[in-house]
């Protein structure tokens, strides 16, 4: 089910008269563990199955490693939480691209291979809740908690419809205790969840399905050379869409968990005003980057090692990153770019305390990284490396067509947009919006809780999925 | 080491409300919501908007091609068949309400493709042939606008009736009044190459089963007919004078369409053997044009070279509006698509001669 749906609308006002009714909590939690089953069901009702199994194994599996004695024996059941996790991620996501790669390998010693077709169906959501179920394995097998006795809550931490399809990535430390105790917004919590909601359901249905996606869509589906400004014009467009439609998901179901009483972790953070690529990742898909960093960046040593082994790990952990995105070398490709941003950043403080560089102004780092973050985009929305490289090409004005193919209304709505983001992020980059509403004079608040509504409505939304859904 | 997950006393998250008068904030905004809302209901409705007016998407399609199965007609093909022909009016001359599948600005045989390889269907298919799009425009778009419409989950499907439900109350939901596509026909100026306009704008009103007409605007608002005339003669392919100066013929058809038409007359025939050998059938229409576009789909895709080597080819009945003086003589306010006032009395007319073309074929076919 998608947030910008009115099947959603209904389901979510139900399920809201439902949690808001004099229940016991435990029938509570099962409306909302029923409803997130609904939720999911509504994709594709087969696939609740892996969430049963997901949910199933790591349960399990978590209170076999607490309970087990020997190291070699935890070791072994937490192999066997990440086999059946990651089994079923690398089946669903990367089985074709697996088998692709394969033939081609084969190809390249002369043997020819021709892989039977897939027609596998990847479930939506599956990166996410995998991760979040490994989390929890890991979590305990690490000894940074010990399992949860109530197979309720640990379902309801897996299948908590708000996160469940595209996050934020919840930690279990974090999510499982609010089911605990009974739990219901009060007036502030149930309208500033709603306000959240609104914002982010703004943020997709106007920002980026209506206005960005159409031209990001039209420059990267162009076979043809472009010239640079409609190259630059679909690569700033995507750079919107992507900010617009995932950090809308996220304030969307952060808005709806609120609405219930429960608080998720924030995703986003002003990643645009970001002044360099760690501080990138510190604000972009805060829940994944934080994942990455605690369950493989550290594990590999992080930078506890020697300084080239902090590199390597850096990289591994990049390339992995963008390989989670998608089962695709474009996405392995950008994992490597943003590898690379950071390892040149570290590279590049080193030097400044051993030779004494200046650091950049702040407005100039922002530009620079923002323009770098904008161009490995090109990598993260091409379908081929022929097509990345052909709109950097274009980017680079290094074609003869000058035959116009974005519209002058297109060109400004994009500057319009590119230029209020980025100083909305410049305005928030050292606060929170909490902050900046809580100081806002109560009609400003008004106006704009209107204008985005009304907007809403106006643009009205052709239900277009989240971009994240597919990972 | 923390001593559980189940411990709330450490790891309880909380998300800080900023402090507001939220209730009424929320009151506030809520009733200036319906006053926006009832306002801009009523400025669409004042500029030829009306209620029950459906937005033409593949799940629409979709719930038509689902109720297209026994012995019921089908109406296949682009624009006109979509807007000239009136349900109602083919009902009452036939005694069989048709179902309407046909799919503007686009090339309808994969859906006869589809319908001949679906074995519940024995029905009577009557598809528009308009050249371009028959014998030249791609697939790729009616595949796609087909398999959306089949590929919706349990969710789109009732996000899908539930949009009916506000689309037949609300004017003001429409394609043409979202405020993206508003922002595009602002009058910007045109770079070299860009369409005369930017994506067709709105020029039918659809009931929820796609019976539809040309929007009253076009024939109302001479402004905004022009706009679709200066499109389509983009699409005709440039100054018209030049159309005019060359008569219709060898020199100026479409290149290589002889052998086009053969390929695709190879196609059809196994589509329609397909239907036929369950008990059916296929008819082909021509529909009326004039003007510009009159003159370019006769320079480029001339009758001896198209439409007759086609219906021999394929063995099937054919019903061309230059055949027959009770199929001419309608308004074509913009030169492509009749006036919703005439396509009753069109209808009435072209009904019985679909009927009678198929009827004098099968009778041709079975000596």
């Amino acid at each position: 089910m998608l947030f910008n749906s009115l099947t959603f609308a209904v389901f979510f006002v139900i399920v809201l008269g439902l949690h808001n009714l004099p229940l016991p909590w435990t029938a509570k939690k099962i409306n909302l563990l029923l409803a997130s089953y609904l939720f999911y069901a509504a994709w594709s009702p087969p696939f609740v199955i892996l969430l049963w199994i997901s949910t199933a194994v790591d349960w399990k599996v978590a209170s076999w490693i607490s309970a087990a004695r020997s190291a070699r024996r935890r070791k072994l059941i937490l192999a066997l939480s990440l086999a059946a996790n990651l089994g079923f991620l690398g089946y669903f996501k990367y089985g074709a691209f697996l088998m692709d790669n394969f033939a081609i390998a084969l190809r390249g010693l002369g043997i020819a291979y021709v892989p039977p077709s897939s027609n596998i169906v990847l479930p939506v959501g599956i990166s996410f809740y995998t991760f979040q179920s490994i989390a929890y394995s890991l979590d305990v097998y690490l000894r940074r908690a010990a399992p949860t006795r109530h197979l309720l809550d640990f379902a309801l931490f897996v299948t908590f419809f708000p996160h469940l399809v595209a996050g934020p990535i919840v930690r279990p430390t974090l999510l499982i205790p609010q089911f605990q105790t009974p739990r219901r917004a009060d007036s502030g919590q149930l309208l500033w969840g709603l306000g959240l909601m609104t914002l982010g359901l703004f943020e997709k249905v106007v920002l980026a399905d209506g206005f960005l996606a159409p031209v990001a869509d039209v420059v990267h589906k162009s076979p043809h050379d472009l010239p640079a400004l409609d190259a630059w014009a679909g690569a700033l467009a995507f750079s919107g869409q992507i900010f617009f439609d995932f950090a809308g998901y996220s304030t969307t179901a952060i808005g709806a968990a609120l609405a219930l009483g429960f608080a998720l972790n924030d995703n986003f953070n002003s990643p645009y005003a970001a002044m360099g690529f760690s501080d990138f990742w510190r604000r972009w898909h805060i829940s994944l980057s934080s994942w990455l960093r605690d369950y493989l960046y550290i594990p590999l040593g992080g930078s506890r090692l020697s300084e080239r082994r902090t590199y390597v790990n850096l990289m591994i952990t990049m390339l992995l990153g963008g390989l989670w995105h998608g089962a695709s070398w474009t996405f392995v490709a950008w994992g490597g770019l943003h590898g690379s941003f950071l390892a040149i950043e570290r590279w590049l403080k080193t030097m400044r305390q051993t030779a004494g560089v200046r650091p950049a102004t702040s407005a100039l780092a922002m530009s620079g990284t923002f323009l770098a973050v904008t161009i490995a985009w090109v990598f993260f929305r091409a379908r081929t490396f022929t097509d990345a490289w052909q709109l950097l090409c274009s980017m680079a004005g290094a074609t003869s067509n000058q035959h116009a193919l974005l519209y002058w209304s297109d060109i400004t709505i994009v500057c319009v947009i590119a230029a209020g983001m980025l100083a909305a992020q410049w305005r928030l980059r050292s606060t929170s919006l909490e902050a900046v509403v809580s100081a806002a004079p109560p009609w400003s608040i008004v106006l704009l809780w209107t204008g985005m509504a009304f907007a809403l409505i106006a643009e009205q939304g052709a239900g277009d999925a989240f971009i994240y859904f597919q990972f | 080491m923390p001593s559980s997950i189940s411990n709330s006393d450490h790891h309880v998250l909380g998300r800080v409300v900023p402090g507001q008068r939220w209730p009424r904030i929320f009151l506030l905004v809520v009733i200036i919501e319906i006053l926006c809302v009832a306002s801009w209901e009523t400025f669409w409705r004042a500029h030829y908007f009306v209620p029950d007016d459906y937005e033409d998407t593949p799940a629409v399609w979709q719930m038509q091609r689902e109720r297209a199965t026994g012995g019921a007609t089908v109406l296949i093909g682009s624009s006109r068949m979509w807007q000239d022909v009136d349900l109602t009016a083919w009902q009452r001359v036939t005694g069989t309400r048709p179902i309407q599948l046909a799919i503007a600005g686009n090339n309808p045989r994969p859906v006869l493709r589809e319908l001949a390889a679906d074995s519940q269907f024995h029905g009577l298919v009557v598809c528009e042939v308009t050249p371009y799009l028959f014998f030249i425009k791609p697939e790729t778009a009616t595949v796609e606008f087909m398999h959306r419409g089949r590929a919706q989950t349990l969710s789109q499907r009732a996000s899908n009736r539930l949009g009916l439900l506000l689309e037949r109350r609300l004017a003001f939901i429409d394609n043409e009044t979202r405020i993206s596509t508003l922002w595009k026909r602002l009058p910007f100026p045109l770079r070299a190459g860009n369409l005369p306009v930017q994506a067709v704008p709105k020029g039918h009103v659809m009931r929820a089963d796609r019976d539809t007409r040309m929007w009253a605007r076009i024939e109302a608002d001479p402004g905004y007919r022009a706009l679709f005339q200066r499109l389509w003669l983009f699409y005709a392919g440039g100054p018209q004078a030049s159309l005019e100066e060359k008569p219709p013929g060898v020199a100026t058809a479409y290149p290589g369409i002889v052998g086009i038409v053969e390929d695709v007359a190879v196609q059809v025939e196994a589509d329609v053997e397909k239907i036929r050998a369950r008990g059916g059938d296929v008819a082909f229409i021509r529909f009326p044009s004039s003007g510009p576009v009159y003159l370019s789909e006769a320079r480029g895709f001339p009758r001896p070279m198209t439409w007759e080597p086609f219906l021999a080819r394929t063995r099937t009945a054919g019903v061309h509006f230059e055949d027959a003086t009770q199929l001419q003589g309608y308004r074509l306010p913009e030169w492509s698509h009749m006036a919703a006032g005439d396509t009753e009395r069109f209808t009435q007319a072209l009904a019985p001669l679909v009927l009678q073309a198929v009827a004098q074929n099968q009778a041709h076919l079975s000596h």
